[in-house]
């Protein structure tokens, strides 16, 4: 079983250890800071690291059901961002959209329900891509429709 | 006078009262529906903001503010399932009022109650908030440096469960913060060989990231989730008749208001610990105890009053000292900074007009808020109750993507809202709370500022850490800080011997 306390104090532990390792040309005023900051952290992380393995109150497991569906978001977030500067905003925001409406909910797999699902997001997205574009003169990423 | 004045004039015209009008159904409907919670709603928002005049920006996300966390009511009610984290009390007495078939009482107590307690929240952060800024004034590099320590130490204990991990995240927010150019002596810190770092980390942006995508995530594991709603027949005369009893409990009303503010006033504890200790307090002082849980309207009283009190509550800290009270008040402390307004005691001298303006519309949008909810509350409740959560999640996911882009038109900045918001995820399922990791992000610079400037002051000192330690403000913030810290491991202990004491007997 899958102890939070401890992944969270061996996670943060590397996470001092990355910062503390990129100090070396700091100047006093750069460093005196974040010296700091990362002693504590390590100090306190290895205190909760102990308090796994003693046994108080050890941190409740974690629960990796449903992490599938996460990871697949997650997934497509990042290629949705990847995207943008190739087919541009509108197109790539339809696409991925219509993607996680399918990973969300079965039905929406449907070719009925995929056709209303895709004619909402299309509008959702160009009245946003209207707002941000026309009215509050954001440049929005182009790609090779728009 | 002139500063209030013109602060008045700029909130009275018609695109600004119809911008707070938009913002009161959006937030009531983002509040009423269970998943989304206020902190994302105005996060959400806020790229909305970006062109507008300050006074229209923040006119707008204080409208959605106070809204959203009264919109947490509607579904505590009528669904038995609180909105948003802030009126988890409602639902004690709220839906076994709904339930016998008197839907539309506690609905009207709910939007009564709130409105009282989002008014006095406000008066007292009219009355309060200017003498603190005119201290705050006083305030040197070290006490800006105790500031954020005590800022700190007491999100750590409140806003966790576990007092050391809420330390580690306070640590971790600080550590991040550092990335990027150093305030004082501009090293380049951090940045792992990437030019784009070297600005630090786009505070909205994370933002957006830390409190949104952390939700939808968490909303597409648990998947669509069938709401029953309660339906509420509606009586005439019952707005008034309820009204009146709302009235009738003055000490109710005011004492559940004073917690929510000094609740709220507080870093790191909102509307979702205000509104537990409110209605606490209501059964302890009631008469009739008992019967508190079974559906009266004491209970929803005391809920709903608590938490919109802490709306005006929490940006005492945030607008007088540059420290947000709640988890809404770090996102409107990143929309001051976008529209060029640094939080603290600035904002009552250089920019006062726009400090009273946006104080004189959270005014104006909790009275706003009585008609909407009144005449509109339950059809848009029911209107977002029956959005399918294929519609919701894309759309969050879209819109955080657009606004973390929109602040200043790169993709970096988006890259750094998604690895804030899948850290975010990570670490909440690793038990840490947002709220230190966001503090911590927030109050780093003004940490750190502090600390090295108090450093540089002290030089000429015969023993120069003493700066730290001997000015009587900074003393004043000391004694806060240990008892922040000190105090829930005194309450803790107390707890285990009372729970030992009970096995032993």
């Amino acid at each position: 079983m899958l102890n939070s306390d401890r992944i969270a104090a061996i996670l943060m532990l590397l996470v001092a250890l990355v910062f503390g390792t990129q100090m070396g040309n700091l100047t006093n005023f750069g460093i005196v800071f974040p010296r700091a900051v990362i002693i504590v952290l390590a100090v306190s992380s290895a205190a909760l690291l102990m308090k796994s393995w003693a046994g108080r109150g050890g941190g409740e497991a974690v629960d990796v059901r449903g992490m599938q569906t996460v990871a697949v978001a997650a997934a497509l977030m990042v290629v949705w961002v990847f995207l943008i500067p190739y087919l541009g905003f509108y197109v790539s925001s339809v696409l991925t959209c219509l993607f996680m409406m399918a990973l969300v909910d079965g039905a929406a797999r449907k070719p009925r329900t995929l056709i209303t699902s895709l004619a909402i997001i299309a509008l959702e997205v160009a009245a946003f891509y209207i707002v941000f574009a026309k009215l509050l003169v954001v440049p929005l990423p182009k790609g090779i429709l728009f | 006078m002139d500063a209030l004045l013109s602060g008045i004039s700029q909130v009275l015209t018609l695109n600004n009262l119809l911008l707070m009008l938009g913002g009161t159904l959006a937030g009531l409907m983002a509040g009423a529906l269970p998943g989304l919670t206020a902190t994302m709603a105005v996060a959400l928002i806020l790229p909305f903001t970006f062109t507008m005049s300050p006074v229209s920006g923040l006119a707008t996300m204080g409208a959605i503010y106070m809204a959203a966390i009264y919109g947490g009511s509607f579904s505590a009610i009528l669904v038995n399932t609180p909105g948003t984290p802030s009126s988890i009390g409602t639902t004690f007495d709220g839906y076994p009022m709904a339930k016998a078939g008197r839907g539309q009482e506690p609905i009207v107590v709910a939007t009564v109650a709130s409105v009282i307690g989002g008014l006095f929240g406000v008066a007292v952060l009219a009355f309060l908030a200017p003498p603190l800024a005119r201290v705050a004034l006083k305030f040197g590099p070290p006490e800006y440096f105790w500031v954020s320590v005590f800022g700190l130490s007491i999100i750590a204990s409140l806003a966790s469960k576990s007092l050391l991990k809420g330390l580690i995240g306070g640590m971790f927010g600080l550590l991040v913060s550092t990335i990027g150019i150093a305030p004082i002596g501009g090293d380049v810190r951090f940045t792992f060989g990437q030019p784009s770092m070297q600005g630090g980390i786009e505070l909205v942006g994370a933002l957006i990231g830390l409190f949104c995508i952390p939700e939808v995530l968490s909303l597409m594991r648990q998947g669509s989730k069938a709401y029953e709603s309660v339906r509420v027949e509606k009586r005439r005369g019952v707005i008034w008749e309820t009204a009146t009893k709302v009235l009738a409990m003055p000490g109710n009303l005011l004492r559940s208001s004073v917690i929510g503010t000094v609740v709220g006033i507080i870093p790191g504890a909102g509307g979702n610990i205000a509104n537990l200790v409110a209605y606490n307090e209501a059964q302890r002082a009631s008469k009739y105890p008992e019967r508190f849980g079974t559906g009266i309207i004491d209970g929803v009283v005391a809920t709903e009053a608590a938490n919109n009190a802490t709306v005006g509550g929490g940006l005492v800290p945030l607008l007088t000292l540059g420290v947000p009270g709640t988890p809404v008040d770090a996102v409107i402390y990143g929309a001051l900074l976008i529209q060029g307004l640094r939080p603290g005691p600035e904002l009552f001298t250089v920019h006062a007009d726009i400090t009273y303006g946006f104080i004189f519309s959270l005014f104006i949008a909790t009275l706003m808020m009585l008609v909407v909810g009144l005449v509109m509350g339950t059809a848009l409740h029911r209107l977002v109750s029956r959005l399918p959560l294929r519609y919701l999640v894309p759309s969050i996911v879209f819109l955080s993507i657009l606004g973390s882009y929109a602040i200043r038109n790169n993709m970096t900045d988006v890259g750094v809202m998604l690895a804030c918001g899948f850290a975010g995820y990570l670490l909440k399922q690793l038990g840490f709370h947002p709220g230190p990791i966001v503090l911590g992000l927030i109050l780093g610079p003004l940490a750190e500022e502090g600390f090295v400037q108090a450093t540089l002051m002290a030089k000429a000192l015969p023993v120069p850490w003493l700066i730290f330690f001997t000015r009587p403000i900074s003393i004043v913030l000391i004694v806060m800080t240990v008892v922040s810290l000190v105090w829930p491991l005194l309450s803790g202990g107390r707890k285990l011997r009372k729970e030992a004491g009970i096995g032993a007997q």
